[in-house]
């Protein structure tokens, strides 16, 4: 994660990760391949339903801190390398808890996200390797938190 | 008058069928071009020596098509209003191009929202597993329905 080894982790760390924004053409693509539902899918029932018009799937918006975070990470992947320094391999995640869409994210929305490191432990049951505990969040144009989860992923010890 | 399912329509221990879903060696292309562009997304010569073991499936597309398994299963003709979030996914072991993932999304909870007359809330726990019966993921989360009443 960002090109850091389980040393390198420090609770309380904030990664800023940029933006990604939803527009009417990727809310609809998204929500027609992986969320085909009237509220969705359908302007009418988006505006009888909870948000009044027509919203990004929620797992959309965590896919978008996804995007973000690879090109943040690819990024300090790359500053590290051309520094001549080791990169960690990249580890898998067992995956995410507490997923939270607090707001709905509307077209033409730019939200920003970013990733706090929560905890950072080694593990008795791998060798050489740890776990980072994080908090993801993303934020629209006026500050609104949208979406939270908390992730963790396997990181390399040096 | 409407056909749709609402939240009378679901109860504890109710399971709807998931699957079967060949996850395509395109589909797992195309989906990580756009969100989760790494090697072991991406590339197959990259992902048979990496911690994944071949080509495989971001997490969050393995996420996304749970919702759209469960979609096809009921929520795309109900009257689904949305959720506030799920508890936990768990990505339990890689899902690989060619895998044929099946499972059961159960109903484990419902009750009527006191403070928003009209809406509901169901809870459930899904699963899907590969071919081989291997677990793959785990979702456990609550959506808003619309009541019939209203």
């Amino acid at each position: 994660m960002m090109g850091l080894y389980l040393q390198e982790f420090t609770p309380g760390e904030v990664f800023q990760l940029g933006s990604y924004t939803f527009t009417a053409e990727n809310i609809r693509a998204y929500s027609t391949a992986f969320a085909p539902v009237g509220f969705h899918m359908n302007a009418d029932q988006a505006e009888q339903g909870l948000f009044g018009k027509t919203a990004a799937a929620g797992f959309h918006t965590c896919s978008g801190w996804m995007t973000c975070f690879v090109a943040s990470n690819t990024s300090a992947r790359t500053v590290r390398a051309a520094k001549g320094e080791a990169l960690p391999e990249i580890g898998p995640s067992p995956g995410i808890a507490k997923v939270r869409w607090p707001r709905p994210v509307f077209p033409g929305e730019a939200i920003s996200y970013r990733s706090t490191v929560v905890a950072s432990r080694a593990l008795a049951s791998r060798s050489g390797w740890g776990m980072v505990t994080f908090v993801s969040e993303g934020h629209n144009g006026e500050g609104t938190l949208v979406m939270s989860f908390e992730g963790r992923v396997l990181v390399q010890a040096r | 008058m409407s056909a749709l399912l609402h939240f009378e329509d679901f109860h504890e221990g109710q399971r709807f069928a998931l699957g079967p879903h060949t996850v395509g060696r395109d589909a797992i292309i195309a989906f990580a071009q756009e969100f989760d562009p790494q090697p072991f997304h991406l590339d197959e010569t990259a992902a048979k020596s990496s911690l994944l073991g071949g080509l495989a499936a971001s997490g969050w597309h393995s996420t996304a098509i749970t919702m759209r398994l469960m979609c096809d299963a009921c929520l795309s003709r109900s009257s689904i209003l949305g959720s506030s979030g799920m508890d936990e996914v768990k990505w339990l072991s890689p899902v690989l191009a060619g895998d044929v993932l099946s499972g059961d999304f159960v109903i484990t909870a419902t009750r009527a929202s006191a403070s928003r007359p009209g809406i509901g809330m169901v809870n459930f726990t899904t699963k899907l597993a590969g071919g081989d019966g291997r677990p793959k993921i785990e979702m456990t989360g609550m959506f808003f329905m619309r009541r019939r009443s209203s």
